[in-house]
């Protein structure tokens, strides 16, 4: 027998979103743990930066709070949410190659600071071999770093696709696009970076 | 007509690999993948990429999302006070403002009313002749009204229709119509004179029609 407990619905994102407007603060408390992971996972991987990811989605939820007023479809908070973060990354990674600001992590990022691998540098005697990197966790670094380097459309496509398994319907929402477009940004970002493993 | 994706045998292995292609579709690429040993080497390879491509998408991003939600919703409690605050601090303004907003518009059109409606400026209560200081065709003229607030004095009075007196033709003092104008409209109020009278000399006071 089921237990009482279960049987309770969880209110949907609509009811939430209507529960906030009505003055429930603590209803967008849930919309913020409903959706925080996915937030931070698709900012990560558009921007490659963990305080930017930090920033980029705590901002995204102000955001959200801030314009729900004008959300016409509450059902809808997710990719809406989602429209807000990866415009809010894309501002970013403007704003941050204009500056060139400083690496705050390294490890993943070019020696340039950007955030882009320089894939013309010469390769550094000590670095492992492709090969070695491509059978180890080395080869998801340089597929962070290939991906970084996409062009914005195929890699939130593929991002939110391919990597955080969003419904393509969905991906095509938050793009504003088809979802042939995104079955195509998903391939052509897919390539690319094959190709671009390959000649490592 | 044969879609160009259709033998796009990458593409085709990328919906493939998405689970996007069943029948024929399908059919066709297993075909193709049987007789082509390098497509089988692209599938593997694309394969082996989505592996990684899934490993990413699992990473641990080590965010502490209790800290962040916590944050997120203080801020967000910060903005209500600060919003409920503003509303508060900023409604007994809007109100006063609004309200002197009427009281200006309704001034305003009452001021409009007034200068536009005959009459309604001012009301002439007395038009007198001083012949002895004043040009002919000029008038002491006492005005009371709502805008006008009981101005007495010389005011500029046309006369339109100047008759002589036949008491006094040398005087020729205005009789019949006398215009005064009141106001920067120029809205007149008009008086009909009677024919004047003589004046001692040296006479100040007003002479009353």
């Amino acid at each position: 027998m089921e237990n009482k407990a279960d049987m309770v619905q969880e209110p949907t994102d609509g009811q939430l979103v209507f529960r906030v407007r009505g003055g429930q603060a603590a209803a967008f408390d849930e919309l913020v743990r409903r959706y925080q992971r996915q937030a931070a996972a698709v900012a990560y991987r558009l921007l490659n930066n963990r305080d930017d990811t930090m920033e980029v989605s705590q901002e995204a939820f102000l955001r959200a709070y801030d314009k729900l007023d004008t959300l016409d479809k509450p059902e809808r908070f997710g990719p809406w949410l989602m429209r807000i973060l990866s415009n809010l990354a894309l501002n970013r990674r403007r704003s941050r190659s204009l500056r060139k600001m400083a690496s705050l992590d390294a490890p993943l990022r070019g020696a340039d600071g950007d955030g882009r691998a320089d894939w013309t540098d010469p390769p550094d005697a000590n670095m492992p071999t492709p090969l070695a990197q491509a059978a180890g966790a080395d080869m998801r670094e340089l597929l962070a770093r290939a991906i970084d380097e996409l062009p914005e459309m195929q890699k939130q496509a593929l991002v939110m696709f391919s990597l955080q398994k969003m419904p393509q319907k969905q991906v095509a929402e938050i793009l504003d696009c088809s979802v042939e477009a995104v079955k195509w940004h998903v391939f052509t970002a897919r390539k690319k970076l094959k190709d671009k493993l390959a000649d490592l | 007509m044969v879609d160009k994706r259709e033998t796009n045998w990458e593409f085709q292995i990328s919906q493939y690999l998405d689970g996007l292609l069943d029948g024929p579709a399908l059919a066709r690429l297993q075909a193709r993948l049987e007789e082509d040993p390098q497509l089988r080497e692209t599938l593997r390879q694309y394969q082996l990429m989505q592996e990684q491509l899934d490993a990413l998408g699992r990473e641990d991003l080590a965010i502490d999302f209790d800290a962040q939600r916590a944050e997120i919703m203080a801020e967000v409690r910060r903005r209500r006070t600060r919003g409920s605050w503003r509303a508060r601090a900023v409604r007994p303004v809007l109100i006063a403002l609004s309200v002197a907003a009427v009281v200006v518009v309704a001034w305003g059109v009452l001021t409009i009313a007034r200068w536009t409606l005959p009459g309604q400026a001012g009301r002439v209560e007395s038009v007198a002749l001083r012949p002895a200081a004043l040009q002919q065709g000029q008038a002491v003229a006492s005005v009371v009204g709502p805008l006008v607030d009981n101005i007495k004095g010389v005011v500029s009075v046309q006369a339109r229709r100047m008759q002589a007196s036949p008491s006094n033709p040398a005087k020729s003092s205005p009789a019949g119509l006398v215009v005064v104008s009141v106001g920067a409209t120029g809205q007149a109020e008009e008086c009909e004179t009677k024919e004047s009278q003589a004046l001692p000399p040296n006479d100040t006071d007003t002479y009353w029609f």
